[in-house]
């Protein structure tokens, strides 16, 4: 961890920081979600043999904005089609994480603060700052946006081009679409989409993000007028990349897909990293030692000792305050009668290296729940659909033949609350049967079922 | 020193409210405020990051993520120098501010000689506006565990030993208990990388599902002919030859992507009309097969001559569409079941000699990175 540290203080002086960075933080988050997810399985309960190493194809003409956006990222980081479009499914889900804020101004949708229930505030930077921003601006340079969604309510916005309803409708094609070729292009997109959002959410593991710290995305890091940042992002970048990021601590399950992001109960992931951790701008307030000292918070959560340890921090280096796990939640430090706070890099790669687990466990849950809708097919004289859990919607049955080509043989509409979903005669000819159900699970959740089973015996 | 362009400082110190001498000096100092300003956001042309590597192995002082990047791939057992292995670089582009997006990367791609040296030349001019974010180098060879100069691959922990100058690359031999989905996690992509890296992919896939892979042996020396066309011609390579003192982008052409048996590098002439570029498509089959190609070649492409002096057998071909002369040089290696087809604008290789000399150096470069008597893809 020594030798990690120095390495930052040997890059951060004059680094560049932003978001959890798209190619290498929430690419590998992705990465490790998929990873530990059951998307493997049910690629290859859909066909895909190869599960997560499948070669998926999107034909450049088919694609050109998407395919042209995957050309701006480094092949390095593995998230870059070949010529011909074709790269793994599992690189296509990367590829999602790393594009979601393409055009930057996505990015400004990838912040929620639980406690104002606001995204995205652009901080007043004062009048220098703001004039050499609107100069920039006026000169073709970055445009800060002054306000953003609210990510929670970004995932299933009109306006994202890798909202859910775009992964649905992507999920569904994957699986009816007649050739394989077609399939393989929507199971593309559908990943694509599936890792915008789980980017969307992972962005939520860093507090500023949801402490309404729109500030700390503007640290001045050395790297000339524009390279304005997250210090507390590029640290993590820094230290685990693309392919160091943790495997989930466990995988979280919710009914509600809002809900991996925030709850009433507050268990969402910007519920529970915004009362675990101060961000730069959000510490306890800089505060004149007396009898009773308790400096003022910004929020009620992460709370302070009831006793600080002032002793301790008239130190030359201060004293660290700690979370319950022990790990480092900021530095503080006595001098000249006042108590300060501050977040050095040890104290923010302690905090990246406790988040990131959790971060990968929501992702991974947030996949499985995406990908979560199984159906039961038996084939004998009749093929039967069943199914736990599924609401109203609709029940389409698909016969494929040996050479892949699949062909409906039928839809029919769903009421719920029953179990046995479908059931029809088995067709004479074919390699197997796919059953697809697109509708609500039984919390009223948006979802796609499929099952497959193979005609062999026969 | 990493920064590059005009040095900008900000003017902060100048925010001090107006005093009471009043409007003309607040009107002074506006005006220099807006001017400074006008500097700071004016004189962005392209930055670059403090390189997370050293200079030399030997020193304390960072590198420079522009480069140029040079070293020696050695085995890690018998420390006998590497050559023939695909040495990729890139850099990673970024712009704006606060809220950051990709802006694209330059790729370098090449092979190790027969000493296992690498050589990569700085990076070029940039775009306005344009960050340097990130330098990758991977080395691979096919039996050896992949190298990246950002991770190690046994804990996928930060890599501290790579250096810009004097690098040494260790590579390891690879293990049947090995993970290959972990290994093409590591590799990442590039379309040079993914042609050399997907026959691990059954494999890979095999792990998830809770299978043994297939236990191909994979020891050096036994791991079959692969090679891509980056390996076997560099912007060096031509240049040496035609003198061209211009920069060329390379990547693969894109009128046939690259498969497991057929892979292209175009070399851009920047700025330049198409005459001045290069390209070399290489098919990798059976030999039968290879001659099959070749034969199609020699009937496809106008002007042939056939000349039989490069390989077992080769020819010239000379193409003149609407005054824009195309040279071409063709051969077949039949024991390899190699085919080779090098064009060159008329500019670029002013006689068809010069296109010779370098499908040349590119079959000298073919013979030291596939053994003799190895068809491709197919291990021993």
């Amino acid at each position: 961890m020594k030798r990690i540290a120095a390495a930052l203080a040997l890059t951060l002086f004059a680094g560049t920081a932003h978001a959890w960075e798209a190619e290498t933080t929430q690419a590998g988050l992705a990465e490790q979600a998929a990873l530990s997810s059951k998307l493997h399985k049910r690629l290859v309960t859909l066909g895909f043999d190869g599960g997560l190493f499948e070669p998926l194809t999107v034909p450049p003409a088919d694609a050109p904005t998407l395919i042209e956006t995957l050309k701006l990222l480094s092949p390095t980081h593995g998230a870059v089609p070949d010529a011909r479009g074709r790269q793994t499914a599992l690189s296509w889900i990367a590829a999602g994480a790393s594009i979601a804020d393409v055009p930057a101004k996505l990015a400004a949708n990838h912040f929620y603060d639980p406690l104002t229930k606001r995204g995205w505030q652009r901080p007043d930077r004062g009048v220098l700052a703001g004039l050499s921003d609107s100069i920039r601006e006026s000169v073709g340079r970055a445009s800060v946006p002054a306000k953003g969604m609210p990510a929670i309510d970004w995932i299933t916005a009109k306006d994202n081009p890798f909202n859910v309803d775009g992964f649905i409708d992507q999920y569904v094609k994957a699986v009816s679409a007649a050739t394989p070729g077609e399939r393989s292009r929507h199971m593309a997109g559908a990943l694509v989409a599936a890792g915008a959002i789980l980017h969307v959410l992972g962005d939520l593991g860093a507090p500023s993000r949801v402490r309404g710290d729109s500030a700390a995305h503007f640290e001045p890091l050395g790297g000339g007028p524009d390279d304005l940042g997250s210090r507390f992002e590029r640290v993590a970048a820094l230290a685990f990349g693309r392919l160091g990021i943790p495997t989930p601590s466990r995988v979280i399950t919710r009914a509600h897909l809002r809900d991996y992001f925030s709850d009433a109960e507050g268990t969402g992931l910007a519920d529970v990293i915004s009362t675990s951790y101060f961000s730069p701008n959000t510490l306890p307030a800089t505060t004149r030692v007396g009898t009773n000292t308790h400096p003022r918070l910004a929020r009620p959560l992460p709370a302070l000792p009831s006793k600080l340890n002032l002793m301790a921090a008239t130190r030359d280096d201060g004293t660290t305050l700690r979370g319950p796990d022990g790990t480092c939640l900021a530095r503080y430090r006595v001098e000249h009668g006042v108590v300060s706070f501050h977040l050095d890099d040890d104290c923010m790669l302690e905090e990246v290296t406790a988040i990131l687990p959790e971060v990968s466990a929501y992702e991974t849950g947030l996949l499985d729940f995406l990908f979560r809708g199984e159906l039961t097919l038996t084939a004998g004289n009749e093929i039967v659909v069943a199914a736990k859990g599924l609401g109203a919607g609709t029940v389409e049955i698909f016969v494929e033949d040996q050479q892949g080509v699949r062909k409906s043989l039928g839809k029919t509409q769903v009421a719920g609350g029953s179990d046995q979903l479908a059931r029809m005669a088995t067709p004479d000819s074919g390699a197997r049967i796919i059953a697809l159900f697109q509708g609500t699970d039984a919390q009223g959740e948006p979802i796609v079922a499929v099952g497959a089973v193979a005609l062999t015996n026969r | 020193m990493n920064g590059v362009g005009p040095v900008c400082n900000g003017g902060s110190d100048l925010l001090r409210p107006a005093g009471p001498v009043g409007c003309k000096i607040a009107n002074v100092l506006g005006k220099l405020v807006v001017v400074l300003a006008l500097v700071q956001a004016a004189c962005v042309d392209s930055a670059i990051r403090t390189a997370p590597f050293r200079s030399r192995p030997d020193a304390a002082d960072p590198g420079s993520l522009r480069g140029p990047f040079e070293g020696r791939v050695l085995d890690a057992t018998t420390k006998t120098p590497i050559a023939g292995a695909l040495v990729y670089a890139a850099w990673t582009l970024e712009r704006g501010s606060a809220l950051v997006e990709p802006a694209g990367s330059r790729e370098v791609v090449g092979s190790t000689d027969a000493g296992g040296n690498y050589k990569i030349a700085a990076l070029g001019s940039l775009p306005r506006g344009v960050r340097v974010a990130d330098f990758t180098l991977l080395v691979y060879k096919r039996g050896y565990v992949a190298y990246r100069s950002d991770r190690r691959f046994h804990d996928l922990g930060p890599r501290m030993d790579f250096a810009q100058s004097s690098n040494q690359v260790l590579l390891e031999r690879w293990r049947n208990e090995l993970s290959h989905a972990r290994h093409l996690r590591f590799v990442g992509a590039g379309t040079a990388v993914a042609a050399l890296t997907q026959w691990e992919l059954a494999d890979a896939s095999a792990e998830l599902e809770g299978k043994r892979p297939s236990g191909e042996d994979l020891r050096p020396g036994h791991e079959g002919a692969y090679v891509v066309a980056a390996q076997l011609l560099t912007d060096t390579d031509i240049k040496a030859r035609t003198k061209y003192d211009g920069q060329f982008e390379t990547g693969p052409l894109s009128d046939e992507p690259d498969t497991a048996t057929y892979s292209s590098q175009h070399f851009k002439a920047l700025g330049r009309p198409e005459s001045w570029d290069v390209a070399i498509r290489v098919w990798r089959l059976e030999p039968a097969k290879a001659q099959e190609r070749y034969e199609e070649l020699l009937t496809q492409l106008p002007g042939v001559d056939e000349k039989d002096d490069i390989g077992s057998r080769s020819f010239v071909a000379v193409e003149n569409t609407q005054g824009n002369e195309i040279r071409g040089v063709g051969f077949l290696d039949g024991t390899r079941g190699i085919v080779v087809l090098l064009t060159c604008g008329a500019n670029q290789c002013t006689a068809i000699e010069d296109a010779s000399a370098i499908a040349q150096g590119v079959y000298a470069k073919l013979k030291q990175l596939v053994p003799a008597g190895v068809t491709p893809g197919v291990t021993k």
